[in-house]
């Protein structure tokens, strides 16, 4: 049995935030009945497929999942349930904003499955949270941890924002002392980034937002890095950090190169090699699925088999990621050729200004070069470009020892 | 067509002053182009020319006129070109023609180039018709030029032709005025043939078409040509005009306009200037004129990816068929590996080259910063020639340096003569006289336009002179240029060394007063222009060894993207690729990568 990751996307929103540039949007809540039965649908498309596979994670990203109603949720999980295996100690996560999420829906969440939360927390000062068009408070957050731990929700993962203007680290600990006093299991830290078409973008452009250089935001990353592993986190990948058994173990899908399906309206899937991306609007996407029911790929809107030297340099960037790193023995089994053969040089050159290490059985980012992941793989990005994807080392592979 | 109804012409005007405008119209009111092909062959027309709003080629074209006379004449309308880069093909066209339209835009007056062109006609004994153009603009002040032209030149008051080449106005009055006032062409046609080469251009079939105009004998028949300075012979394939696409007609007369398909496959072997003549019985003596084209400015052109070496050596061997002016050899520079040290006629050739090279061939280059060319006498008595900062030889081993200066027109309100006094003696220029093109008394105080002569180093006014000559006269400054002579000077080489590497490609050659306050300048830029690097990067200026200045560029700290949202790897992947793009464009000297505008970086010091 191979494993596999569902990730469904839920794309409403109370609010859309100036930030946010994913495939969600608000005013739309009179969808969301037909949107759930369009879901089951596309579940019902994949239930051929799924077959062989145990389903070791599903996670409700958004938009706002948590805002859906939990029978809707339910009803996802038993379709999920019934068209394929779910493992025993599958993770069942789910993203929700504190302030519109109360007891009772974390309750019926929890008897449904739901086993990790992840509170898109973001920050604990009033203005900041303004800033970012977030519709909780500060005291919300505390709330919503509570109601998660007594419905019995085994994991708590906080979301924060750093590097928002005129954040000083002053703030930013106090931001941070705050959620560890939540006592999460996790959390994920994310920088502001200000993706193009967004209001954000348009605030920075006039002027009317003046954000932080990157200097001072790789202070404030640093700062809580140093806090959480004093606090006994543990980092596990760029953004995130958890307890002991606490990393999510969908995300870790993501990065280590494993097959997910992407279910719902602009969802991306990774199955067998094969990228998909679903149509991004809502109503098109139940469109779809309404006109051709039983087929998986009724609302694929684009997808490509990446070349191996795309799928090489995913690879690898996905794999640094992880503060683990990659095993260059995992490299040769999935392509059949040495890893240093191809990214050697520019490993070494990375390796030489500090920023990765070559130990034996793992390559990974050390700490300073864990803020400049982009900068390492764009490098390995050119390298295994310029070799034109040819793979040093391939043909004994294929040919075997006594090639 | 016998030489009594044959006249050759040319336009002088300056830039937007309407020349293609009133070619254009001269070329429909004759019959010669309908509207519908004018449209067509605006599009054929360079690319580049378009969105410069300049003639790069000289063109020709002929017309057939039925004057009011009661007879028809051949005009011969050759084309110049408009930037004062190009001044040596101007002098050749102008050679082509017995006369000239000089127009003038009625809402600017007469311009600097438009003068320096005027006093080469006349230099040339061409009968000059003035025009003063767009006098339908609402600021349109015709009876001032007219005077201007009156005052300046020397024109009778009568003589101008008020003209808006836009609505169609004057039109016939021109047309009429050429045959009466421009004398026919004079020469010999039983003479040996003398043929002027004014422009030639590269053509795949025919080889070398050399645009000419026949001064003395005939050109027809299959009979071998010669040209005189170069001393190639070839095979007429066919001779014909422009009309003003090429149309092969059986032979060219005396006094006629034309082009000759050579066969030739190299533009250098058929240079601007040379005369074409018969192999068999050559004239006497050439036409008086000319001149191998002598670049002005040097750079370093370098493929970003080392591996586009052999393409931008083939695409260089394909531009100069066309652009005998283009030179360029080999050169190899420690910081930029293998390359071509390029010569042009100025900057704006230069511009244009790189453009074209990175247009039509798909190539990505990188331009070192542009340099004059320095004669240098060693301490052992030996001449050379330096045109590239970096191959300055050691200070102790340089007797001498000599750099060449330029004398300087410049026509400006008499308001500004203070703003360019200042930015020309700033720039080691001298002045030399001062010239009223009006009096000052007929006009409001400061308005009358005023002629200002310099010397000044061409390294001076060679990147952005003109462009501050224009800011701070608030555009009304017109300038033209030519070299004069070389002096010598006090000139030191200042290096620059990236991460304790010297970059030759960086280094800069200035007055030694400056090159304290230079080098600091120029590190302080680079600091700004190289990105940050995975590792601290030192910056140093250096005079002969000795450190002057200083900067560091701090290591990177972030680079990193935030959450590959919902598995989405390919917009993940799409970000990286377009910083790698950005990587691509960049060139690696040692191990650091140092993008395009820092080469340039010499050039912008004195915005500081």
């Amino acid at each position: 049995m191979t494993s596999l990751a569902v990730y469904i996307h839920i794309p409403f929103c109370t609010v859309k935030c100036g930030y946010c540039d994913f495939n969600a949007y608000a005013g739309m809540d009179r969808l969301k009945a037909g949107y759930t039965r369009a879901l089951l649908l596309e579940i019902e498309g994949w239930r051929e497929a799924m077959a062989g596979h145990d389903v070791t994670s599903i996670a409700f990203g958004g938009g706002t999942p948590g805002e859906m109603p939990a029978g809707d949720l339910a009803a996802i999980i038993g379709a999920l349930r019934s068209a394929g295996t779910i493992a025993r100690d599958a993770e069942i996560g789910l993203e929700a904003n504190p302030g519109s999420i109360g007891p009772d829906h974390l309750c019926q969440l929890a008897a449904a499955g739901v086993n990790r939360i992840s509170f898109g927390a973001q920050s604990f000062e009033a203005g900041e949270l303004r800033f970012l068009d977030r519709i909780h408070s500060p005291e919300a957050i505390g709330v919503a941890v509570a109601n998660a731990r007594r419905a019995g929700i085994a994991s708590v993962n906080l979301d924060l924002i750093y590097g928002l203007p005129g954040q000083s680290p002053a703030r930013w600990r106090w931001t941070m002392v705050q959620a560890l006093a939540q006592q999460p299991d996790h959390l994920s830290l994310y920088a502001l980034t200000v993706e193009d078409g967004t209001i954000l973008a348009r605030r920075v452009q006039d002027g009317s937002v003046i954000l932080p250089g990157p200097d001072e935001v790789a202070d404030l990353y640093e700062l809580a890095s140093a806090r959480l592993e004093e606090s006994g986190f543990h980092q596990y990948e760029l953004s995130n950090w958890a307890r002991p058994g606490h990393e999510s173990r969908h995300n870790l899908t993501y990065w280590s190169d494993g097959d997910y399906l992407g279910l719902g309206a602009g969802a991306h899937g990774y199955i067998r090699g094969e990228r998909y991306e679903n149509v991004a609007h809502p109503r098109e996407y139940i469109r779809r699925l309404s006109a051709q029911p039983h087929s998986h790929r009724a609302a694929v809107a684009h997808a490509y088999r990446p070349s191996v030297a795309t799928a090489m340099a995913d690879w690898l960037s996905l794999g640094l990621r992880r503060t683990a790193g990659v095993d260059p023995g995992a490299f040769l089994a999935r392509f059949g050729s040495g890893l240093y053969g191809i990214f050697g040089s520019v490993l070494g050159e990375c390796a030489e200004a500090g920023l990765v290490e070559m130990s034996g059985e793992r390559t990974r980012l050390t700490r300073a070069g864990r803020l400049l992941h982009g900068e390492v793989s764009v490098r390995l990005l050119l390298a295994v470009e310029e070799s034109g994807g040819a793979c040093p080392g391939s043909l004994s592979a294929i040919l075997g020892p006594q090639g | 067509m016998d030489q009594s109804h044959i006249r050759n012409f040319c336009i002088i005007a300056h830039i937007d002053h309407g020349k293609s405008t009133l070619a254009d119209r001269l070329l429909e009111r004759t019959g010669t182009v309908s509207r519908r092909e004018m449209a067509e062959q605006l599009l054929d027309s360079m690319d580049l020319e378009r969105e410069k709003g300049i003639t790069i080629k000289a063109a020709a074209a002929r017309m057939t006129y039925a004057a009011s006379d009661g007879q028809v004449y051949e005009y011969n309308l050759i084309d110049t070109p408009g930037h004062v880069d190009f001044a040596y093909e101007v002098s050749r066209s102008l050679a082509a023609c017995e006369g000239a339209l000089l127009v003038v835009d009625a809402s600017q007056g007469i311009e600097a180039q438009t003068l320096a062109n005027v006093y080469l006609a006349m230099s040339q004994d061409l009968r000059l018709i003035p025009v003063v153009n767009k006098i339908d603009l609402p600021h349109a002040e015709p009876e001032r030029v007219a005077h201007e032209l009156e005052r300046v030149i020397g024109f009778d008051r009568d003589e101008v032709i008020f003209a808006s080449a836009k609505e169609g106005a004057g039109i016939d009055e021109i047309l009429e005025a050429i045959h009466v006032r421009i004398p026919r062409p004079a020469g010999d046609p039983n003479a040996p043939l003398k043929a002027l080469i004014f422009d030639s251009k590269y053509d795949a079939y025919k080889g070398v078409v050399a645009h000419v105009r026949v001064f003395e004998g005939a050109m027809e028949g299959r009979r071998s040509l010669g040209l005189m300075q170069t001393g190639s012979t070839f095979e007429p394939l066919e001779y014909g005009i422009f009309s003003p696409q090429m149309r092969p007609l059986p032979a060219l007369g005396c006094g006629e306009v034309g082009y000759v398909a050579t066969g030739l496959k190299d533009v250098a072997e058929c240079r601007v200037g040379d005369t074409i003549t018969l192999a068999s019985q050559p004239a006497a003596e050439p036409l008086p004129g000319y001149r191998q084209a002598k670049p002005m400015v040097f750079a370093g052109i370098y493929p970003t990816d080392s591996d586009q070496y052999q393409e931008l050596r083939e695409a260089l061997s394909r531009l100069s068929l066309n652009d005998a002016s283009l030179v360029y050899e080999p050169e190899s520079s420690v910081a930029l590996g293998f390359g071509f040290r390029c010569g042009f006629l100025g900057l704006l050739h230069l511009e244009i080259v790189a453009e074209r090279l990175e247009r039509e061939y798909g190539l990505r280059l990188l331009t070192t910063a542009p340099s004059v060319e320095y004669e240098v006498t060693t301490t052992s008595a030996e001449e050379i020639v330096v045109d590239n900062p970096a191959a300055l030889p050691d200070p102790s081993k340089i007797a001498e340096i000599r750099e060449p200066w330029a004398r300087i027109d410049v026509i400006t309100p008499s308001r500004f003569i203070g703003q360019v006094m200042e930015l020309v003696t700033t720039r080691r220029g001298q002045f030399v006289r001062m010239e009223y093109l009006e009096a000052e008394s007929d006009l409001a105080p400061g308005e009358a336009r005023v002629m200002l002569e310099y010397d000044i180093p061409m390294a001076e006014i060679l990147v952005d002179f003109y462009d501050q000559l224009k800011g701070s006269t608030s555009g009304y400054a017109s300038l033209d240029y030519h070299v004069s002579e070389y002096r010598p000077a006090n000139l030191v080489k200042v290096d620059i060394l990236v991460n304790g590497i010297p970059v030759d490609a960086l280094s800069l050659i200035t007055h030694s007063a400056n090159a304290h306050r230079e080098g600091r300048q120029l590190v302080a830029k680079l600091r700004d222009l190289i990105p940050r690097q995975m590792f601290e990067v030192p910056l140093q200026a250096a005079v002969g060894g000795r450190i002057i200045a200083r900067e560091t560029i701090r290591a990177m700290r972030k680079n990193v993207l935030a959450k590959c949202y919902g598995g989405d790897i390919t917009r993940k992947r799409k970000l990286l690729e377009k910083q790698a793009e950005g990587k691509k464009r960049m060139k690696r000297v040692g191990n650091v990568e140092i993008p395009q505008e820092a080469f340039m970086a010499v050039l912008r010091l004195r915005d500081e």
